[in-house]
């Protein structure tokens, strides 16, 4: 199977020259095209450092991540900017839309960055599948939990990229609307062929993934 | 409404960058002009009742200069004459003066002095400058000037201030064209006006030179100058503080050197009618001077000093010193209220526009973060908080001359019914504020450059306080912002 991002020796210290905590204690991890990976363990392990460090979000202390081959660490700004508009996807715990935006506007944002017009097949295609069709014009505020972060999984769908990332998508909604949301992430990354990286610490979505990661302590034990 | 009070802070700071400069005009012009205005002034003593004029002598000018504290001194020779030029008869306004004996002061004096024919060419002044004033005339003339022959006195300047594109209305008619020329040869003659008699006791000490006149039965030409007039003088030179020595009916004068005057002194046994009540046949002395003092002048010293020079010199002394020094510390003492009121005010708004902006860059940062993680750059983020940043600054600066205007015209409400009693306008409020603006704000020396500078700092100011608070939380990561 391809290999779409790899991680070789991470570390990830936190801290003052006296206090230091390691986050990462040199993680090695590979993931390929199109499939669905859980990263669980306890609060602390390290779980979304890791996935803030492989989405290019924050830079390692040591070690490096490499997307289709090329090393993040190299990229500038602005190519790191072009890496994440349009070949990752971010969901994040907290819903984190843009409330002076409106749905249609918060969805399209990162192909608005990239200077793109969304396809308006496509967009009518996540749209409906979402559930989004009836609310493109409402703001944020007037969103239930639900309904904005599938507005997120929306807008982290919408550029067609490569790569999801979801930190704890779920974390804030009810029962039944994570595992709605969450039956819609793992469907539409399915049928848009993207590989979807989730952090949880719920084993019921860790078990509807193809592989899981154990962290403890900043280190992989499984 | 978030932005829009902050739209209103920052008008507000520029309305008070606004009013530090346009309400400063004023104060700086006025403290100009009474710093250009003399301090002293000296008069020769006028020879009343027939009796000989008493002029100022360079000894005099030299031992004054001396004193603590005097900047600058102008001293000039006035007397009056007619004046002749080729063409004279031809040119419409010099005829009209002609056949209305313009100059009616001297002819009054002539008249009292029972004299009945009335001399030929036009009533005129005639000055007699010292060199080192020179410079002060030669700006406001055109066309090159030869020293050398200005120095001999056969060169003048002639003083037209009329001679504009406004001209002159006499008679329901409007004159532009006065009839000299530049390069034109001009004439001055002087008139004598008695014969002198036994010298009197002078009050003067050691001085026994002082006579008395016997009036002539008619009036005697003694002495005419000739001179090519090689520069013509068009500015008011009473609006020049250094060289208010002209009247305002004053159509036709000459300006010469010493050399000039003198030759229209040149009186033999004749006195010499120097201008209404004044005589003179001494030596060559100047009948005016103006001494101008700085700031840091020796004040009550120089005062007595002065006044002790000229009553020593039996010369008319007067003491504006005092008068305009404290106009100048009413217009220092506004300007530092203006700039301490302005500074403190952009201080509070600026420190308040400052926190304001920090607490905003607070609240966008997890926003900017976001903007970030889906794909915009650091410098994209700053370019778009930068373009805000300048419509701040460019919305502010226009709001805050809408601001300043008000400030204008709330000011000058209290002040529209003693303005419109004082200088009996009946006009509207508006036409009195823009009488206003023009008279405190263009004529006082207000500029562009200044203006755009001034608008210019503002705008930075108010660029900066929106910009750098938000572009500091730029630093932090995007997880930290994110958290």
């Amino acid at each position: 199977m391809d290999t779409i991002l790899k991680a070789e020796n991470i570390w990830k210290t936190y801290g003052s020259s006296s206090v230091k905590v390691n986050a990462l204690n040199g993680i090695d991890l590979s993931f390929a095209k199109g499939r669905f990976y859980s990263v669980i363990g306890r609060s602390g392990s390290g779980k979304s450092t890791l996935l803030y460090v492989l989405s290019g979000l924050e830079k390692p202390t040591r070690g490096n991540v490499f997307f289709e081959g090329k090393d993040l660490s190299e990229y500038p700004d602005g190519q790191m900017a072009v890496f994440r508009r349009r070949h990752m996807g971010f969901v994040f715990q907290q819903y984190n839309l843009m409330e002076e935006y409106n749905v249609l506007e918060n969805i399209c944002m990162p192909l608005k960055l990239d200077q793109r017009k969304p396809d308006s097949g496509f967009l009518h295609t996540v749209l409906e599948t979402l559930g989004l069709s009836d609310k493109q014009k409402k703001y944020a505020p007037e969103l239930s939990g639900g309904e904005q972060q599938r507005v997120a999984i929306a807008r982290s769908i919408l550029s067609k990229p490569k790569i999801i990332f979801a930190d704890e998508p779920t974390g804030n909604l009810d029962k039944k609307t994570a595992l709605e949301t969450l039956e819609l992430l793992i469907g539409s990354a399915k049928k848009f062929g993207q590989t979807l990286i989730i952090v949880t610490h719920d084993l019921e979505v860790a078990r509807m993934s193809e592989a899981v990661i154990t962290l403890e302590d900043g280190r992989v034990v499984k | 409404m978030k932005r829009l009070g902050l739209l209103l802070l920052s008008s507000a700071s520029m309305v008070t960058v606004i009013f530090c400069y346009m309400e400063s005009l004023a104060p700086i012009y006025m403290d100009s002009l009474w710093s250009q205005s003399s301090s002293y002034t000296i008069n020769q003593t006028t020879g009343q009742n027939g009796f000989q004029s008493i002029l100022i002598t360079d000894a005099f000018m030299e031992r004054i200069k001396s004193l603590p504290g005097i900047r600058e001194t102008v001293a000039w020779n006035q007397s009056a004459g007619t004046l002749e030029f080729s063409g004279m008869e031809e040119n419409p306004f010099a005829s009209l003066l002609m056949e209305h004996r313009y100059g009616v002061q001297v002819w009054d004096a002539i008249e009292t002095a029972g004299q009945s024919a009335a001399p030929e060419g036009l009533w005129c002044r005639a000055y007699g400058i010292a060199e080192e004033n020179w410079e002060k005339f030669f700006q406001y003339a055109d066309g090159e000037i030869d020293r050398e022959k200005f120095r001999d006195g056969e060169a003048v300047l002639l003083y037209l201030p009329y001679n504009t594109e406004a001209g002159i209305e006499l008679d329901g008619q409007l004159y532009q064209d006065f009839g000299v020329a530049l390069g034109d040869t001009v004439t001055i003659t002087a008139y004598g006006m008695g014969e002198l008699e036994e010298p009197i006791p002078s009050p003067v000490p050691g001085d026994d030179s002082l006579k008395s006149y016997k009036p002539y039965q008619q009036l005697m030409p003694t002495n005419r100058a000739k001179a090519e007039a090689v520069g013509i003088i068009t500015a008011n030179l009473e609006q020049d503080p250094c060289l208010t020595l002209f009247q305002s009916d004053n159509y036709y004068a000459v300006i010469g050197s010493n050399a000039f005057a003198k030759k229209l002194m040149e009186a033999d046994r004749n006195g010499i009618l120097l201008d209404k009540e004044i005589w003179s046949n001494q030596a060559y002395g100047y009948t005016n001077a103006f001494i101008y003092t700085g700031m840091d002048a020796g004040y009550f010293s120089t005062d007595y000093l002065m006044a002790k020079s000229a009553a020593e010199h039996c010369l008319m002394f007067t003491n504006q010193r005092e008068e305009h020094a404290a106009y100048r510390q009413e217009a220092l003492q506004a300007l530092l209220h203006i700039w301490i009121c302005g500074i403190c005010m952009f201080l509070i708004l600026a420190l308040i526009l400052l926190n304001t902006e920090m607490l905003h860059g607070f609240a966008q940062k997890r926003s900017f973060a976001l903007l970030q993680a889906i794909g915009m750059s650091r410098r994209q983020l700053r370019a778009r908080l930068a373009a805000k940043g300048l419509l701040m600054a460019l919305a502010s600066c226009l709001l805050g001359h809408v601001g300043y205007f008000l400030f204008f015209a709330l000011k000058h409400i209290g002040t529209y019914q003693k303005f419109a009693e004082e200088t009996d306008d009946t006009g509207t409020f508006f036409e009195l504020l823009k009488a206003q603006f023009t008279g405190n704000c263009l004529e006082a020396g207000w500029s562009l450059p200044a203006h755009l500078s001034f608008c210019a700092f503002g705008m930075a100011c108010v660029f900066l306080l929106f910009f750098a608070p938000q572009n500091r939380v730029l630093k932090e990561t995007i997880r930290e912002r994110l958290s």
